[in-house]
């Protein structure tokens, strides 16, 4: 080790020396990461083109953060990829305080930056750590190292730099154990705010994630797989549990973003190739329908100018938008994974790559618990569709440009992602 | 790509049509929608002819490859079952349409639209020969049956109703999900042709049997698994219920007779005790619940439950009278049981109300009512001379040459469910004129029209029953033949002549064997 270690030190390297790599998997995520920030963009210029706080700075700091995470997807060593994790994570915390005026905008932001800071600081310590025993930042340098271990590495401060940084990287992703922050945050911050944090800002963690996982450090896979996959399982389930009692739409978008990224970091972290395809078209998939689904929410502003906050706001949508609430309920559906819709797949996916890895009991788990998952999507449903109101409530028809593109999204969901999952599958087949 | 894709994608144009007539212009929208659901049955019914020409069973047979890299391929086979299933779903839903001409006001046109979502998912789920697609189509019809029962249900208890069918359903079939998953790791297809030649392990077979079962059960429904069903039926408007009780149980008997007997055999037969000892404590107890019930549709809903598991009984007593006797006791149901649930229905547009107890003397009042309503409790009690005699008898003949005494168990059953019938229809058409209605007005045209082909198919089948059985014989031959030689079913498969031939050596082989002679063939 020490031979290794000498060798590593006596070849003095820039730090900035080959400090981006674009993988092919790195590209595919590139690829999804740019086209759901211009579907987002095109979406929410629109909803906030009458607001006065988010005229400029909104589409300037969510293009930032965009091209933050294009870095973070791209880096091949350690301080590059902490760099640009910050350069979003800033981005990421002026926009949850972008509504000045809002006492739980400005607590959002705050709340968010501290417990960011906390995180990267993490992530900070975990590389500074590695730096200090390899004397190197980079990917590669550390892929050769750990390959020509050849036995596990004995000193104690290793694994704990993997510990920080896994729990930096885990937190951006909001996976379960590190999940506290999520609700309150989008609780308070702007709805387009939490659009993009609960579509989008979840690209780049899980590409790093993944990057890490199967690029420096390979060889310790097996060590990781069945801590991740816990992880995994229990935010799935803190997710679902979370989001079966509550009333308030953005929480409950938040503790179904929690059981989403769960879902995702199981099919990265089981070590199949088919658990990576399945994780990207996750992703994918999951990102455009959360943008759908909050450019629904957003077209049903009601006469009174109240926004959307709770679940009750949802009754009779369905009266008065039927269109916004028809995309609504099938984004529901497709969230829960109910067959003839995009999130079927995906999900399916993940669960035959558990079942080739022999994870039956977790398989088995994650079915049932999907059931409870469906509960409390179809509680939407419920409201949307079957209640009937005691008094009349008004809403605005949307807007003929939302109705044009959540159309769009909507035959998206049903008929273009799986034709796109099916591009996407050859892509990793023949390539 | 030919014909058979064609049509199974046919039911997706009227959605599109319906979708461009503006929503208010209900006097429109009905006509639209009533002739574009006869038009497939129609279709349906066209694909009858290559029937008698067909040696091997199975006609119209295609594939197109939807994910070539994970072996998914959208494989079409319609055989004499599955054409008679769709010919029963593309029946019943011209005649949904009529049955709610009048009381659905409320969102018609999402309706219609549910509606032939509906008939899509039937039409596929009964012509393809993917296991993937079939657990999709499977899942998906639960979705519009969902929205149809929680949106134009009568009552608050709807959405308790709708809630409790569609989790019953998802919970049963992500068990199924687990099955297929294993499967396609064991085997990595899910065509059912490609299936049918691998021979599974026992262990493995039990397991695939149960996570299949577990979907089925739910459907059909056995009695632990049959809580969502009564409920669902009271809740759901007049044309759900149809939909429910017609096709969306035979689902399950469908499935275990195209799946799980053909790809399974011998934990079929290992579990098939099992499975006749809850289909009898089913038939009995719940036609001992429909014997309490206060609420029609409730119990029309209970005897449905024993019907279905009379088919159980058929398909798992391994001999061709009893499986062929089975197929044709889920057509039958689908006929009778419709019928009832529109009487019904009918019964509660006039007078809003399902409770037994405001009824009476209806006999006198409502004279063709009544007489048509005779008829299908007759043919619901399986009275020799309706089609629901012919296949209970088969399904007995079957189940008595395995099972005595689960024969004389079924047969208990058969008793009960002439006293549940007739008690209902005493209760209802005779005794004095109920004092709680004014006004009375027997079936219009309208209502007439729906019934009659529901009765005189019955009666006509009841009569001459060999049309449909002859739609049942190769299938259930082959199947039962292949349960006896304990043979992985490869061989419904064959697409020539002499192959078939050979099929048939081995069959009076078997017969000879047996020393029984079958009644079919």
């Amino acid at each position: 080790m020490s031979i290794a270690f000498s060798r590593l030190r006596s070849t003095p390297t820039s730090l900035w020396e080959s400090g981006f790599n674009f993988s092919f998997i790195g590209s595919i995520f590139l690829f999804i990461l740019l086209v759901s920030t211009a579907s987002f963009l095109l979406l929410f210029h629109h909803f906030y083109s009458r607001d006065a706080s988010f005229t400029y700075e909104f589409p300037l700091f969510i293009l930032f953060a965009t091209f933050g995470y294009s870095l973070v997807i791209g880096c091949s060593s350690f301080i590059t990829l902490y760099l640009s994790l910050e350069l979003s994570a800033f981005c990421l915390y002026i926009l949850a305080a972008m509504r000045r005026t809002s006492i739980f905008s400005t607590e959002a932001g705050l709340k968010y930056f501290l417990l960011g800071a906390l995180a990267s600081s993490f992530l900070l310590l975990g590389i500074s750590l590695l730096y200090g025993l390899g004397g190197s930042v980079r990917f590669e340098d550390w892929s050769i190292l750990i390959r020509h271990w050849g036995d596990l590495p004995e000193t104690g401060l290793f694994w704990l730099a993997l510990l920080l940084i896994g729990v930096g990287l885990l937190t951006k992703l909001s996976v379960a154990p590190f999940h506290f922050w999520v609700p309150d945050v989008y609780d308070g911050a702007p709805a387009g705010v939490v659009a993009y944090f609960s579509s989008i800002a979840k690209i780049a963690p899980l590409a790093s994630v993944a990057q890490l996982l199967y690029g420096p450090f390979f060889p310790l896979f097996p060590l990781f797989s069945s801590y991740l996959l816990a992880f995994g399982l229990l935010s799935v389930l803190v997710g679902t549990l979370g989001a079966l009692k509550q009333q308030r739409i953005k929480r409950l978008l938040a503790y179904s973003g929690i059981a989403h990224s769960g879902y995702m970091l199981l099919g990265v972290a089981v070590g199949h190739q088919l658990g990576l395809i399945s994780a990207l078209l996750y992703i994918s998939i999951y990102v455009l329908l959360s943008i759908d689904f909050f450019a629904s929410v957003f077209s049903l502003v009601s006469y009174s100018g109240r926004k959307l906050r709770n679940v009750d706001n949802l009754l009779a949508v369905s009266r008065t938008s039927p269109f916004s609430s028809f995309f609504l309920a099938s984004n529901l559906f497709s969230f829960a994974g109910v067959p003839p819709f995009a999130g079927f797949f995906p999900k399916f996916l993940i669960l035959v790559s558990l079942v080739i890895q022999s994870y039956y009991i977790s398989a088995i788990s994650l079915v049932i618990i999907s059931v409870l998952a469906t509960v409390y999507y179809i509680r939407l449903v419920r409201v949307i569709y079957f209640d009937r109101p005691m008094l009349w409530a008004f809403y605005r028809p949307p807007a003929q440009s939302t109705n044009f593109v959540s159309s769009a999204s909507f035959f998206g969901n049903l008929l273009l992602l799986p034709l796109f999952s099916v591009f996407s599958l050859f892509f990793f087949a023949y390539v | 790509m030919n014909s058979a894709h064609l049509f199974s994608f046919l039911t997706l144009l009227p959605i599109l049509i319906l979708g461009l007539i503006p929503a208010h212009r209900i006097s429109l929208l009905r006509p639209v929608a009533l002739w574009f659901s006869i038009f497939p049955f129609f279709l349906a019914l066209l694909s009858l002819f290559p029937v008698g020409n067909s040696v091997s069973g199975w006609f119209s047979l295609s594939l197109f490859s939807w994910i070539p890299l994970f072996n998914l391929s959208h494989l079409f086979g319609i055989d004499g079952v599955s054409l008679s299933f769709i010919l029963l779903s593309t029946f019943l839903i011209p005649i949904c349409f009529l049955a709610s001409w009048e009381s659905i006001r409320y969102r018609f046109r999402s309706f219609a639209i549910l509606l032939f979502f509906t008939e899509f998912c039937l039409i596929n789920v009964f012509s393809t020969l993917d296991l993937l697609l079939f657990y999709i189509f499977f899942e998906a019809v639960a979705i519009p049956m969902f929205i149809i029962i929680g949106m134009w249900g009568s009552r608050l208890r709807r959405i308790g109703a709708a809630f409790r069918f569609l989790l019953y359903t998802l919970l049963g079939s992500l068990l199924m999900l687990i099955g297929l998953v294993y499967l396609y790791f064991m085997v990595g297809t899910f065509s059912l042709p490609a299936l049918l030649s691998v021979e599974f392990p026992d262990s493995v077979q039990s397991f695939l049997w149960l996570s299949f079962f577990c979907s089925f059960a739910v459907k059909i429904p056995m009695v632990p698994f049959h809580v969502w069903l009564p409920e669902a039926h009271v809740e759901a408007p007049t044309a759900g219920s149809v939909l429910l009780a017609g096709i969306l149980l035979k689902l399950g008997g469908y499935g275990l007779f195209r799946f799980s007997l053909t790809l399974f055999p011998s934990a079929s037969l290992r579990f098939a005790p099992i499975l006749f000892l809850m289909a009898v404590f089913a038939i009995i107890y719940s036609s001992l619940s429909t014997l309490v019930q206060v609420d029609l549709k409730k119990a029309v809903a209970y005897s449905s439950v024993a019907h279905m598991n009379y088919s159980v009984l058929g398909l798992f007593s391994d001999s061709v009278e009893g499986v062929a006797g089975a197929l044709l006791l889920m057509i039958s149901h689908g006929l009778v049981s419709s019928g009832l649930f529109l009487c019904v229905g009918f019964l509660y547009d006039r007078y809003g109300s399902r409770l037994l107890r405001y009824y009476g003397g209806l006999a006198s009042v409502m004279p063709v009512y009544s007489s048509v309503f005779l008829l299908l409790t007759f043919a619901n009690l399986s009275l020799p001379g309706t089609l629901p005699f012919v296949s209970e008898f088969l399904v007995l003949v079957g189940i008595f040459s395995i099972n005595t005494l689960v024969g004389a168990g079924a047969l208990f059953g058969v008793v009960l469910g002439a006293a549940y019938s007739l008690w209902l229809y005493g209760r209802l058409c005779f005794g004095p004129v109920s004092s709680n209605f004014k006004y009375f007005g027997d079936l219009n045209r309208r209502e007439l029209s729906i019934l009659l082909p529901l009765v005189s198919l019955t009666i006509l089948f009841g009569v001459k029953a060999e049309p449909l059985l002859l739609l049942f014989n190769q299938p259930s031959f082959v199947l039962v033949l292949c349960l006896a030689l304990n043979w992985t079913l490869f061989s419904l498969y064959p697409s020539s002549f002499s192959y078939y031939l050979c099929l048939y050596c081995y069959y009076l082989a078997w017969v000879w064997k047996k020393q029984t002679s079958p009644l079919l063939l």
